[in-house]
């Protein structure tokens, strides 16, 4: 492994990372989840100097979760939501006067679950703002907004088979993947519940979908990861069938992230223990771009882009990245912590 | 009730026991109630406590898991076996582990409640002992050293490991008083306890902090000390060279002791008697451990000695101090011992009693073999080594695959063992509850990396039968065709029919509809896609290709049997549509299946209306065939 990769090993299998991000500073904390132990955690951290003035994570503060961490979003500066395979969504507020602490502000509990009141899993969520929606392995869809105890909209039925990923596309669009890799579009206007489209991951949909993201500005732009490693790109304003496809990881694409502030960035991992770094760094800067395609979309035509694996592959699966500025965090199931600093993302 | 009955075991999972009260019932025994039926039972689980399963050593398995696989990397990748330099950074990283390991269970044995702390403390001095021993370890197999010269090494070893001595010698040198012997009463203790680690630079300053330190004798001391050659591989002598100086620097230094050049004080002439080495065993009370003597007497009279010749300073030595001491050594001790006499089968033997669940022998004797340092050979005198370290990575692995969390460690041990590892994995894989989805897939991605479809069809099958049981026919079709299980997915597409058949509703039409090539899994659920798609045309009005795909369904006899009243039924809207669906010769197949199968209860009130909707129909197709100009 490089040099530049710090690994800190925290005896927990880490589900989920993600910074909170400053207004106009570097991150200082960030929030893991757990998974897999009988209790699992969310935990609040930040950064100490060790002996050899070295800044190594360091938890200040953890609440214990039942279930596996699934995933973590903020809707806030200093609020997240989680989501746990025990059926439940939490919000919690992060205090840091007089101490950093962790504080629950609202619990929705087993809003996911199976026919006999049996919790299913919640496997993940996505936020617009305070907005919430969570999906499950009970293929029910859960409209939350922050503030109110009840959910504010339930499809039931939004899919025949366990639901994997959801993104929020816009304010009242999301878009939900499940386990054959069908993924539909859902008008949240529409008070029918059925999806306004469906589209496949892939022409044999002979596998799941297991993230998707979408581009922080061209928000027509989503990018879903496969069971099979690969990454599927489509433009939603033009057709159902993907713009381009790659066969990417060698095993399941466990997250997609674009860099928030740079989008021509793309991180990816995977299952394989593998983190890449996607950009296209022939395309200048100083050009006006007068067509608003992004290098995605066009990965077919001009072979010019760049990836990079950050680090040598762990040998054991990576489950989650988050990148603040130029400092990536990723962990993953051989129960450690990463963070790589000074990332070229331009 | 265990005491009265009598109790049996059985496995529950790879380390686990279920211990139960049991009275064995044979053939032979009378044929009654037993006289224990309305007591209550327990079943009591037993289970070896795993120390590695802590939270504080859980970093220590993750991170050694690392360097475990770095290494069984490093084999394949690399076929000639000069890669003893990486094997010593790996040793390094596995030393630095543990010894990290030991700190941090200092510091929690500091901040915890007093019944933890002796836990702690009863841990802390584990990982010492196993770090001592493999530094040693790696002083011997692991590094290379040039010429073999293995005393500086040694030294190094002895000092880091008994550093008592030497910070009581600086607590005395910081007072920097001279007199010092006077004021501190373990003044000679610690001069001694130096001169045992060959830490010859803090006995001088020592020296000239005693109250006679301008005497001659101590200068004659002090500059004798000084003059001892230290054999030094990069010192620019050879060993022959280094010999001869040493051996004048030991004769003149010899010449002055038998002067009575150091009689002034008596134990200044006992220190510069130990060190030239005619005595030894009158300093046995300021070792701790007979190798600290061991180190001191080779310094003092075979610097150059080599590590086949260890051996046998260390046995003697050995021998001599449990007489002397009048102990016997401790497991620590014979470790040692045997490492000295290179006898790796009696170490390895030794270090499976350490209490550590076997992690220090898995990991240590994997470094020794990947190193090419372990050649064992049986009392029958065939090489067990193979056999041996695979038997070690095993037991440490299914350990592992013991723990709710771990099992993705153990699996990664398993699957380094060539001989067994396969099986083993193969069946603990499905031993361990299977959980969320997520956890589910991670499961699967093990038993497909190596190989085990039996296992991934396992899983998905034990899912899917969840699912049915759950009422989730879709996700249990989907779980189906992930592992591309012919006979389950059959009987799900068979439930779906069996569900229409009840409830004329198809469940689950998102999934159905979309099924695309994965339909052809199973000739069942190609009718099931092709039916639902059969009403998805007849939902949004293309009677023309409903009609096409109900002929094609009918002619290829797919159906099952309680489905052909169904099929049947669909056909006769159809024959009365106002435009024309069917051909003549479409309805001769209906016809003609009307025949075969319309024998089925349920469709009897029905075929009268379906033989004259056909009659209908054919006058019509036939007109309108028979007017089509050809």
């Amino acid at each position: 492994m490089a040099d530049s990769v710090q690994g800190t090993f925290v005896s927990e299998k880490i589900s989920k990372l993600r910074w909170k991000h400053e207004d106009f500073a570097d991150a200082r904390y960030f929030v893991s989840g757990t998974w897999d132990d009988p209790v699992n955690k969310v935990s609040y951290w930040t950064f100490q100097k060790n002996e050899e003035e070295e800044l190594y994570p360091a938890c200040v503060s953890s609440s214990p979760v039942v279930g596996d961490v699934t995933e973590i979003k903020f809707i806030c500066k200093d609020q997240f939501v989680f989501s746990s395979s025990d059926g439940s969504v939490k919000v919690m507020k992060l205090e840091d006067d007089p101490y950093p602490n962790m504080k629950e502000l609202t619990e929705w509990k087993t809003i996911h679950k199976f026919n006999k009141n049996e919790p299913a899993p919640c496997t993940a969520l996505s936020n617009f703002e305070q907005d919430i929606v969570s999906v499950g392995e009970d293929g029910r869809i859960n409209l939350l907004t922050a503030q109110q105890q009840n959910p504010v909209r339930v499809i039931d039925e939004a899919d025949s088979c366990s639901l994997n990923c959801v993104d929020f596309l816009r304010h009242s669009e999301i878009l939900t993947g499940n386990i054959r890799g069908h993924m539909k579009v859902w008008d949240l206007r529409s008070d029918q519940d059925v999806p306004a489209t469906t589209i496949m991951l892939s022409e044999q949909s002979k596998t799941e979908a297991t993230s998707i993201a979408h581009h922080p500005t061209q928000k027509h732009i989503v990018v879903a990861g496969g069971g099979d490693g690969s990454l599927t790109v489509w433009d939603l304003r033009y057709n159902t069938y993907p713009t381009s496809q790659l066969s990417a990881h060698s095993k399941s694409v466990s997250e997609i992230l674009f860099h928030k502030d740079q989008p021509e960035n793309l991180f990816t991992c995977s299952v394989s223990g593998e983190v890449w770094h996607w950009n296209n760094t022939q395309q200048s800067k100083l050009k006006l771009d007068t067509t608003d395609t992004h290098w995605l979309n066009s990965i077919n035509n001009k072979a010019n882009i760049h990836v990079n694996s950050l680090c040598t592959p762990l040998h054991k699966p990576v489950n989650s990245i988050d990148i603040d500025r130029a400092t990536l965090i990723f962990g993953g199931d051989n129960e450690a912590i990463y963070v790589l600093r000074d990332i070229n993302v331009f | 009730m265990c005491k009265r009955a009598g109790a049996a075991a059985s496995w529950v999972g790879p380390n686990k026991l279920a211990f139960f009260p049991h009275k064995h019932v044979g053939i032979t025994s009378a044929d009654q109630i037993s006289q224990f039926a309305s007591n209550e039972v327990k079943v009591h689980f037993l289970r070896p406590e795993v120390i590695l399963f802590y939270p504080a050593l859980r970093k220590l398995v993750n991170e050694s898991n690392g360097v475990f696989l770095s290494i069984q990397k490093l084999k394949t990748s690399q076929t000639a076996n000069n890669c003893k330099p990486e094997m010593l950074k790996y040793s390094k990283q596995y030393r630095s582990i543990l010894r990290a390991c030991v700190e941090e269970l200092q510091d929690l044995a500091e901040k915890s409640v007093p019944e933890k702390k002796a836990l702690y403390e009863n841990l802390q001095t584990i990982f010492y002992n196993l770090e001592c021993v493999w530094h040693l370890t790696e002083i011997l197999y692991v590094d290379v050293i040039q010429g073999d010269v293995v005393l500086p090494q040694l030294l190094e070893w002895v000092r880091f490991h008994f550093p008592s001595r030497e910070i009581m010698a600086m607590k005395i040198l910081a007072r920097k008083k001279i007199g010092a012997d006077l004021e501190n009463v373990d003044y000679w203790e610690s001069v001694f306890g130096c001169a045992l680690h060959g830490k010859l630079d803090i006995v001088r300053a020592l020296l000239t902090l005693h109250s006679k330190a301008d005497h001659s004798a101590f200068l004659a001391a002090e500059n004798s000390l000084r003059n001892m050659p230290v054999f030094n591989v990069y010192g620019g002598y050879s060993i022959k060279e280094f010999t001869i100086r040493w051996k004048q620097w030991q004769m003149s230094l010899s010449q002055s002791i038998d002067s009575k050049a150091f009689s002034i004080d008596p134990m200044l002439e006992s220190l510069m008697k130990l060190v030239v080495g005619t005595e030894l065993w009158e300093f046995s009370k300021y070792a701790e451990a007979w190798y600290e003597l061991l180190v001191a007497k080779l310094l003092y009279t075979a610097p150059c000695c080599k590590q086949p010749e260890l051996a046998r300073y260390a046995n003697t030595i050995g021998m001599k101090w449990q007489t002397v001491k009048k102990t016997s050594l401790l497991v620590l001790d014979n470790i040692y011992l045997a490492l000295m006499e290179s006898d790796l089968h009696q170490v390895i033997k030794e270090i499976q009693y350490m209490n550590d669940n076997g992690w220090f022998a898995a990991h240590l004797t994997d470094l020794l073999y990947h190193c090419g340092r372990l050649n064992i050979v049986d009392k029958d005198q065939i090489n067990v080594t193979d056999m041996l370290h695979e038997s070690l990575i095993l037991d440490y692995g299914s350990t592992m695959m013991g723990h709710h969390s771990l099992w993705q460690c153990g699996a990664s041990y398993l699957e380094h063992c060539p001989e067994q590892g396969h099986a083993r994995l193969e069946v603990l894989l499905q031993t361990i509850p299977l959980g969320s989805e997520a956890r589910i897939r991670k499961i699967i991605d093990v038993a497909k990396q190596n190989n085990m479809p039996e296992v991934v069809s396992s899983i998905c099958k034990i899912q899917g039968l969840k699912c049915i049981k759950q009422n989730r026919l879709g996700n249990a079709l989907a779980w189906a065709l992930k592992s591309q299980d012919v006979l389950f997915a059959t009987h799900i597409a068979d439930r779906f029919l069996r569900h229409y058949v009840d409830h004329a509703e198809i469940q689950c039409k998102d999934l159905l509809e979309n099924l695309g090539s994965c339909m052809l899994v199973s000739d069942r659920l190609t009718f099931l896609g092709k039916y639902c798609e059969f009403h998805q045309m007849y939902g949004i009005g293309e009677f023309r290709e409903a009609a096409r795909l109900l002929v094609s369904l009918i002619v290829s006899n797919l159906a099952p049997k309680y489905f052909w009243s169904i099929l049947l039924t669909d056909a006769i809207p159809l024959l009365e549509t106002d435009d024309l669906v069917f051909s003549s010769q479409d309805t001769y197949e209906l016809l003609r299946a009307v025949q075969r199968r319309g024998d089925d209860p349920k469709f009897q009130d029905k075929v009268s209306i379906f033989r004259l909707a056909a009659a209908r129909n054919l006058s019509r197709a036939i007109i309108v065939e028979g007017n089509r100009p050809d």
